[in-house]
């Protein structure tokens, strides 16, 4: 098991002040994170970008040195058995990088197998395998570059899976990826899990994917933890969080704005209004599912030329998320 | 040196050659671009044939060695070059990402600076062999002492050569800025590594600088050994000093690793470029 406790990194940046002239400035890019990755289950990491994704991974995939809390691997020491807890773990990143491209994909298996000792032998087989389990058999002796995007990136995998890890670290592995490769994807993420009892986090922009295939979920804000729960709870909170209506009314009389204000102040919803070519166009975002009320309400007392419920986002509940958790600890 | 670390060094040395080497086109540019270099270096010194310059550099060298001392000069240079170049290409895996994927094997680092530095080795064996022959071609009288010490000559340019090679490797690992070491190491060596010019004639402050870059002794030894015929004692003082330079190289070469991967996990600048 994977066990995080009170996980920080620092960054040290240098600002321009002036020619020549800069100051160093710290960022902190994981102020506290607690983390927990049980064999066979597959955790999200969700955030905005620069919440602290990829720190994260690369802390616990020993590529950063924490600059506090602790972490143990299957009883291994982070900092102290770094190069044991490497032969136990893998990273998969999204994009077309990280693999030779002048290599063929065999070359590339057989290049960091290698680097990871394992015998020819069980390398040999587990090339085979892996070339089969990503579906690159026919073209696995042809250079990387010839491949598509997808095909690089079951490579990939294929790849990070080398050294048949315990806990694997897929960085927003579907990034740019289309639906049909994408699905297969994450089908495979899933397997991998169940099947092979890996123990994976996944970090994701896409709460469809963390819905999908996430046992547990975590998501962060500037480097600290604004929520964890099973993805339902995640689900549910992101609806909660950001309804959004976009109505455009022909006028806006004094009487419904009382009542429209009145009705959101009592909801703790806000509103947006912007008014041309003699129409009003109104915001309303609000936790709740109001969109009957706000239809009867509007439509008593003036004419809906227009009205869309937007989807919610999960940026909006992260962000909303971190406002909550923002206020309670100015107020705690 | 373990069984892990020789598995690297192997796995490194294969990639590196099968990255660089990829098309027939290669093979064919390793054949032209040692003969250019070749012509380049007899013509670059035609112009100076009789000048005050050829009679300065002729009082050390002696006036019938000129070319076969800039000819000797360019081997041991290309030879430091190419590992120089190889160190260079490693540079690259930081912008493809692959650096970061290294880093996260328990590989042996310098399992991996050794074989990248290998894979040159062909590149520049390579090169020694056509230069050879092409000296053995425009100089019949070679000079050579006994078959063992052309032997001597490849060792001290292959070994000073590969410990230069990873030394450049491992401060790339410090810094993305890779401009820099060329500055700093690439162009001293050849101006006061003696490769053109008869390290005896430089002033003092340029043999200090000179003194300190492997290529100087090599390039030495090299031509004591095809021009000058020396037997092992002759060499015995540039031997010392290249050995000497050689642990230091190493020495630094592992220090250099180790802070550097740590710099770069405190940092994570590994994945910048």
């Amino acid at each position: 098991m994977l066990i995080a406790k009170g996980l920080k990194k620092n960054y040290i940046s240098k600002e321009k002040t002036g020619f020549l002239k800069s100051r160093l400035k710290t960022v902190e890019a994981i102020k506290s994170l607690d983390l927990t990755i049980r064999p066979g289950k597959i955790v999200g990491l969700l955030g905005l970008n620069g919440a602290g994704k990829t720190t994260t991974i690369k802390m616990l995939s020993t590529l950063l040195e924490p600059d506090g809390g602790s972490c143990s691997i299957d009883g291994l020491d982070l900092t102290r058995d770094a190069f044991k807890i490497k032969h136990i773990v893998n990273m998969i990143a999204g994009g077309e990088r990280m693999v030779y491209w002048r290599l063929t994909a065999r070359e590339n298996l057989e290049y960091f197998g290698k680097l990871y000792n394992i015998p020819n032998n069980e390398l040999n087989k587990r090339i085979d395998n892996l070339i089969e389990f990503v579906g690159l058999n026919e073209r696995a002796n042809e250079a990387v570059e010839k491949y598509s995007k997808g095909m690089k990136q079951r490579l990939q995998i294929a790849r990070g899976l080398i050294n048949d890890p315990k806990y694997l670290f897929m960085d927003e592995p579907t990034l740019g990826l289309d639906a049909p490769i994408a699905r297969d994807l994450r089908k495979f993420t899933k397997s991998l899990a169940n099947k092979e009892g890996k123990g994976i986090l996944l970090t994701s922009h896409y709460i469809n994917e963390i819905e999908e295939l996430c046992d547990y979920v975590y998501i962060i804000n500037q480097g600290q933890k604004v929520m964890e729960g099973s993805p339902k709870e995640i689900a549910s909170i992101v609806a909660n969080c950001t309804n959004k209506y976009h109505i455009k009314i022909n006028s806006f009389p004094d009487k419904l704005k009382v009542q429209l204000e009145t009705y959101l102040s009592a909801i703790q919803s806000d509103y947006q209004l912007d008014g041309a070519d003699g129409s009003f166009e109104i915001c309303v975002s609000t936790h709740k599912d109001i969109q009957s009320e706000l239809i009867a309400m509007l439509s008593q007392q003036t004419k809906i030329i227009s009205f869309a419920a937007m989807e919610p986002k999960l940026e909006d509940a992260i962000i909303t998320l971190s406002e909550v958790r923002a206020y309670e600890q100015a107020h705690a | 040196m373990n069984k892990h670390m020789l598995k690297s060094i192997k796995a490194e040395a294969i990639k590196q050659h099968k990255s660089v080497y990829h098309s027939s086109l290669m093979y064919f540019s390793m054949l032209i671009w040692p003969v250019l270099h070749l012509f380049s270096s007899y013509y670059s010194y035609k112009p100076f044939e009789g000048s005050a310059a050829s009679e300065l550099v002729a009082k050390w060298v002696g006036e019938d060695m000129i070319f076969a001392f800039i000819l000797f000069g360019y081997i041991s240079f290309i030879f430091f070059k190419c590992f120089v170049q190889s160190a260079w290409r490693f540079s690259f895996e930081r912008i493809s990402g692959t650096l970061e994927l290294i880093y996260l094997t328990p590989a042996s680092r310098l399992g991996v600076m050794l074989g990248n530095a290998l894979a040159s080795l062909f590149e520049s064996a390579w090169m020694f062999t056509v230069f050879c022959v092409g000296a053995i071609v425009l100089f019949t009288d070679l000079n050579i002492s006994s078959i063992f010490m052309p032997i001597v000559a490849v060792f001290s340019l292959v070994i000073p050569s590969i410990c230069w090679g990873i030394f450049m490797n491992s401060l790339f690992m410090f810094s993305r800025d890779t401009g820099i070491f060329f500055t700093l190491f690439q162009t001293p060596m050849e101006l006061f590594g003696g490769a053109k010019i008869p390290f005896p004639a430089f002033p003092i402050w340029a043999k200090l600088i000179g003194g300190f870059f492997p290529l100087t002794w090599s390039a030495s030894i090299v031509r004591k050994i095809f021009m000058h015929g020396a037997i092992f004692a002759d060499i015995k003082a540039e031997l010392i000093l290249l050995t000497l330079i050689c642990i230091g190289l190493f020495l630094l070469t592992l220090l250099l690793l180790r802070r550097g991967e740590s710099y770069a996990r405190k940092t994570g600048n590994m994945a910048l470029f």
